[in-house]
C-alpha cells in the first residue's frame, strides 16, 4: 500500500534488531543471556540482496554498518549452582501443568492444558508450556515454531536464529528439594531463570531527576501516560567500609539517629545556605573561586562525614575535578528535586528505563509514525550534485526515500567513524539477594555513589532495585552499577562489587561477610559512549543525515534530551519541539485524506533516539513513494 | 478490598490491522462509530469507568496506536496489562487465523502471573453479510482455549458493553485474588501535578 501525502510529515522508523531501544532496552532474564551470548561472540551477519541496480548514475552511497560494536568485554558469572539449572525452563503465562518430565506428553502443547488440573508449585519444573516463537518471526515462518518443548524466551535473538539461550531442552525434573522451605529466602539460580520474565534488566542505569528535563518532557508531551514512576527512597552512602543512609530533607536530618545535634545544625545550615547560593557570593566567591569544591568544604565547618555525603552522595562531584561553583550548582540542582514527588530527588520507571524511549514510540506511532523492527538498512542513497541524501536501501532491497534521515551512532560504519574518538561506560548488573542497607522495608529504591580509591578517577554510581520496582523477581534485588571507563567493566567495577557484596555464597563466610548481601548472578561490558561527538567528527556525512548518540554515563537524561530537542530544531526550526498532542476529537480531517495536517507531532524524535533511520518528508512535493513493506 | 477504593484495571486490545479494535473501543467509550477507516491515529488509552460487583472500575483501555501492522508493539504495551481482547474480522479469515500468534505473543511479553490472563475473543463487523469466519468455527477455537468468545458489531453496537464487561469483570476477580498489589502503587505524572515545596 503505498501512501499518497499531500501535507504533513511522515515518520518511518526502522531498527535492525527485533526490539526497541538499541543500548537503551531492557531484557528479561533470559533475553539478557542471550543478549550477552550475542555481544561475545562474532557472528556473521547475513549476506543482502543485491542492492546496486537501485543505485542511479548520478548517487553513490554510504555503506551503514553490519554489525553492532559497541558493546565490549562481556563478562557474566553465576555464583550459585548452575549446573542444577539445566533443565529449568523459564515460567511462561500459561497455566501450569501436571507434566513429569516426559516430552512426549509435552509435545501435546496447547490443546490439552486445560484439561490438565492445576498443579501445584512443588514441581516448578514442569510448568511452562509456552511454543517457541521468536517474537520476531515473520508471520508464514511461525506456524513452523510451534514445538512445544522449548519454552526460551527469544525476545532478543535474532529473528533468523533460535538463539537460545542457556536453557536447554530436556527432560523435565521434578525437583522439590530445590525449594525446600529450610530457607524461605534462599534464591537459586534455577529459580531465577524459572522467574526470568519478572526481570527487567536495563542496559543503562539512571534516574529521571524530579525536575527536569525528561519529566519536563514526559509532562509536556503528554508520554507520561504511558508510564508509572516509583520514588528513589534513600540516598546511601559508602563510608569506612559500612553504608549509610544520607539524610537530606529536613525530615530526614531532623530524624536522623546517626547524626548528632551539632552535625543536624551544621548540615542544615550548610544545605539552606546552597538552595540559595547566588545570594551570598561572599561566601563563594573570592578565595574560593579556584579551589575544587571538596576544598571549599573544608572550610565550611562541616565534619568529614558531613563533607563526605555532600560531596559524593549529593553533589555527586569529584573531589578533585569539580569547581566550588559547579558544586554548589550541583548540590542546588539535588535539594531543589526534593519533595516533589517524595522524599528524594529521584523517580525510576516502573518496568525499568528501557520503557522510556518506547513510550516515546508509542506516542510518535499513535500520531501515524511507522514502526518496524528487524529492519536493517544497508546504505544511504546521496545525489552526488546537491550531496544530499536522497533515500535509503534496507536489508530487503527496497529503496526507502525521505528527506532526513536519523541514524543512531552504531549503525554508521567504521569508515565514516575513523575520526571519533569513543569514550566507554563501564556496567554491571548483579542479582542479590537483600539490601545493601537493611532496615525496616525490604521495598526500597536506592542510589549509592562509591568515591574512587584514587580521588583523580571516577565514581561508581549504584542503583539497588527492589522487586517492587518490577525490576527483578520477589526476594531478590536487581544492583546497576555505572562509572566512566577507565579499563574494562570488570577491572573498573569489580573492585566496588567485592567491597559492598559477598561473591562466595556457597563458602563459609567470616561474620563480616555473612551480612553483606550475596550476589546470585552478575554481568560486566562496556558500553560505548558516543555522546558529545561533533557532527563534523564524522566522516563526509551529508547535512541531511543527523547522528544522534547513544547513552552516556551521567545519572540522568539531559544530554538525550537536549540532543532530540537540538536535531528537531536544526531540521524544523519553525516547529515546536514536543508540543501536547492534540485530542483526537480535535484532529481535522481533510475529507479526501487519510492522514490530517496537523501532524507536527509525528515529527519529533524520540528522547532516546535508538532507531535505525527516521525518516519524514516535508509536505511540499507530491508524494512519498514508500514500497511495500508488508511481508 | 476496600469497596470504596477505586481499581485501576489496563486492558489491551490486539488483533490484525483492520479488524476494528479502534471502532471497538470508541463505540464502547464514547458511543460513536466512524464508517470510513482511519488508523489508530491520536487515540492511545481510553478510559471508562464502569461498576462491576459493588466495584468502581477505572479500566485504562489501551489501543495498538497501529504498531501492530509490521509486528512492532513496543513492549510497555503488554506490561501491567491486567486483561486482553483478541479481535478478528469475521469477514476476514487470516485475521482469525492470526489469532493463535497474537494470542502467542501476549503470553510471551506479558509478565506472568499466578493465575491466568483474563481474555476474551471478539469477532467484528457482524453487521456485513459477507462473513468468511462461521460462528461456530470461531466459537470452537475459543472454547479449545476456553476464551469467552463474542460476535460484535462496533458499528451497530451489538454485545460490546457485554464484551468489555465481561472482560473487566474476569479481571476484577483475577486482580482481588493477587496477592502482591501493593506493587502496583505508583507515581503518575500529570499535567496538573502541583510540585510541593521543596523540603529542604
Amino acid at each position: 500500500m503505498s501512501d499518497t501525502l499531500k501535507s504533513g510529515q511522515r515518520v518511518l522508523h526502522v531498527d535492525s534488531k527485533n526490539y526497541y531501544g538499541g543500548n537503551w532496552a531492557s531484557f528479561s532474564f533470559s533475553g539478557l543471556l542471550s543478549w550477552i551470548k550475542e555481544n561475545q561472540q562474532k557472528t556473521d551477519t547475513d549476506e543482502c540482496e543485491d542492492w546496486k541496480k537501485l543505485i542511479l548514475e548520478t548517487e553513490e552511497v554510504i555503506s551503514l554498518s553490519k554489525k553492532d560494536k559497541t558493546i565490549q568485554h562481556v563478562e557474566d558469572f553465576c555464583f550459585g549452582d548452575q549446573d542444577s539449572a539445566e533443565d529449568v525452563e523459564e515460567a511462561g503465562a500459561l497455566p501450569k501443568l501436571p507434566v513429569f518430565g516426559a516430552p512426549g506428553a509435552e509435545g501435546v502443547a496447547q490443546e490439552s492444558e486445560k484439561e490438565c488440573p492445576p498443579v501445584e508449585s512443588a514441581l516448578p519444573e514442569a510448568e511452562s508450556q509456552e511454543p517457541d516463537k521468536a517474537t520476531g518471526t515473520e508471520p508464514a515462518s511461525a506456524t513452523a515454531g510451534h514445538d512445544a518443548e522449548i519454552t526460551s524466551e527469544n525476545e532478543s535473538s535474532p529473528s533468523t536464529a533460535l538463539g537460545k539461550p542457556t536453557l536447554e531442552l530436556g527432560k523435565t525434573e521434578a525437583a522439590p528439594s530445590e525449594i525446600s522451605a529450610q530457607e524461605p529466602k534462599k534464591i537459586t539460580y534455577s529459580q531465577i531463570v524459572r522467574e526470568g520474565r519478572r526481570f527487567n534488566i536495563d542496559l543503562v542505569s539512571k534516574l529521571l531527576y524530579s525536575r527536569g528535563l525528561l519529566i519536563d518532557l514526559l509532562i509536556k508531551s503528554n508520554v507520561s501516560r504511558y508510564a508509572e514512576f516509583k520514588n528513589a527512597t534513600r540516598i546511601l552512602a559508602f563510608r569506612e567500609g559500612k553504608v549509610e543512609q544520607v539524610p537530606c530533607s529536613r525530615a530526614d536530618v531532623f530524624n536522623s539517629r546517626q547524626l548528632t545535634m551539632v552535625e543536624k545544625r551544621m548540615l542544615m545550615k550548610f544545605l539552606t545556605f546552597c538552595l540559595d547560593y547566588e545570594q551570598h557570593p561572599d561566601e563563594y566567591q573570592g578565595n574560593y573561586e579556584n579551589s575544587t569544591f571538596a576544598q571549599f568544604l573544608r572550610t565550611r565547618k562541616l565534619t568529614p562525614s558531613l563533607q563526605h555525603f555532600i560531596l559524593h552522595s549529593i553533589a555527586m562531584v569529584s573531589e578533585t575535578d569539580c569547581s566550588t561553583l559547579e558544586g554548589l550548582q550541583a548540590t542546588k540542582k539535588f535539594l531543589q528535586c526534593l519533595g516533589r514527588y517524595g522524599n528524594t530527588p529521584f523517580l525510576f520507571p516502573l518496568y525499568g528505563q528501557g520503557e522510556i524511549p518506547q513510550c516515546f514510540c508509542r506516542m510518535c506511532a499513535v500520531f501515524g509514525g511507522i514502526y518496524c523492527l528487524r529492519h536493517s538498512v544497508q546504505c544511504l542513497v546521496v545525489d552526488k550534485e546537491s550531496g544530499r541524501c536522497k533515500a535509503i536501501v534496507d536489508h530487503f532491497g527496497q529503496r526507502i526515500s525521505a528527506n532526513y534521515f536519523i541514524v543512531e551512532d552504531s549503525y554508521l560504519s567504521e569508515s565514516v567513524c575513523t575520526k571519533v574518538c569513543y569514550r566507554q561506560i563501564s556496567r554491571a548488573v548483579l542479582i542479590t539477594d537483600q539490601s545493601l542497607l537493611n532496615t525496616d522495608s525490604e521495598q526500597q529504591v536506592s542510589i549509592l555513589t562509591v568515591p574512587p580509591v584514587d580521588p583523580g578517577k571516577p565514581a561508581v554510581c549504584v542503583i539497588e532495585l527492589c522487586s517492587s520496582t518490577m525490576t527483578c523477581m520477589k526476594d531478590t534485588y536487581l544492583v546497576h552499577l555505572t562509572c566512566p571507563s577507565t579499563k574494562t567493566a570488570r577491572e573498573d567495577l569489580e573492585p566496588v562489587v567485592q567491597k559492598l557484596f559477598n561473591l562466595n555464597p556457597e563458602k563459609e563466610a567470616v561474620n563480616e561477610e555473612l551480612e553483606k548481601p550475596r550476589v546470585l548472578w552478575a554481568v560486566y561490558f562496556n558500553m560505548r559512549d558516543s555522546s558529545g561527538v561533533e557532527k563534523s567528527s564524522y566522516d563526509g556525512l551529508p547535512s541531511n543525515v543527523y547522528v544522534c548518540s547513544g547513552p552516556d554515563s551521567a545519572l540522568g537524561n539531559d544530554c538525550a534530551v537536549k540532543q532530540a530537542e537540538t536535531i528537531f530544531q536544526e531540521m524544523f526550526p519553525a516547529e515546536e519541539f514536543c508540543p501536547a498532542p492534540p485530542n483526537p476529537e480535535d484532529i481535522i480531517y481533510d475529507e479526501d485524506e487519510i492522514v490530517p495536517e496537523e501532524s507536527g507531532f509525528s515529527n519529533s524524535p524520540e528522547t532516546k533516539p535508538e532507531s535505525a533511520t527516521e525518516e519524514s518528508s516535508s509536505g511540499d512535493s507530491a508524494a512519498v513513494k514508500k514500497e511495500d513493506n508488508e511481508e | 478490598m476496600d469497596a470504596s477504593k477505586k481499581v485501576d484495571l489496563k486492558i489491551i486490545i490486539i488483533g490484525a490491522l483492520g479488524v476494528g479494535k479502534t471502532s471497538l473501543l470508541h463505540q464502547y467509550v464514547h458511543k460513536t462509530f466512524y464508517e470510513d477507516y482511519r488508523t489508530t491515529l491520536g487515540a492511545s488509552i481510553l478510559t471508562k469507568v464502569v461498576a462491576v460487583d459493588n466495584t468502581p472500575l477505572k479500566l485504562q483501555i489501551w489501543d495498538t496506536g497501529g504498531q501492530e501492522r509490521f509486528r512492532s508493539m513496543v513492549s510497555t504495551f503488554y506490561k501491567g496489562s491486567d486483561g486482553c481482547m483478541l479481535a478478528f474480522d469475521v469477514t476476514d479469515r487470516e485475521s482469525f487465523e492470526s489469532l493463535d500468534n497474537w494470542r502467542d505473543d501476549f503470553l510471551e511479553k506479558v509478565i506472568p502471573r499466578e493465575q491466568d490472563f483474563p481474555m476474551v475473543v471478539l469477532g467484528n463487523k457482524i453487521d456485513i453479510c459477507d462473513r468468511q469466519v462461521p460462528k461456530e468455527t470461531a466459537a470452537a477455537w475459543c472454547k479449545e482455549k476456553d476464551i469467552p468468545y463474542f460476535e460484535v458489531s462496533a458499528k451497530n453496537n451489538i454485545n460490546v458493553a457485554e464484551a468489555f464487561e465481561t472482560l473487566a469483570k474476569q479481571a476484577l476477580t483475577t486482580y482481588k485474588g493477587i496477592l502482591e498489589s501493593y506493587l502496583t502503587d505508583s507515581i503518575k505524572l500529570t499535567p496538573n501535578d502541583k510540585p510541593k515545596k521543596s523540603c529542604c
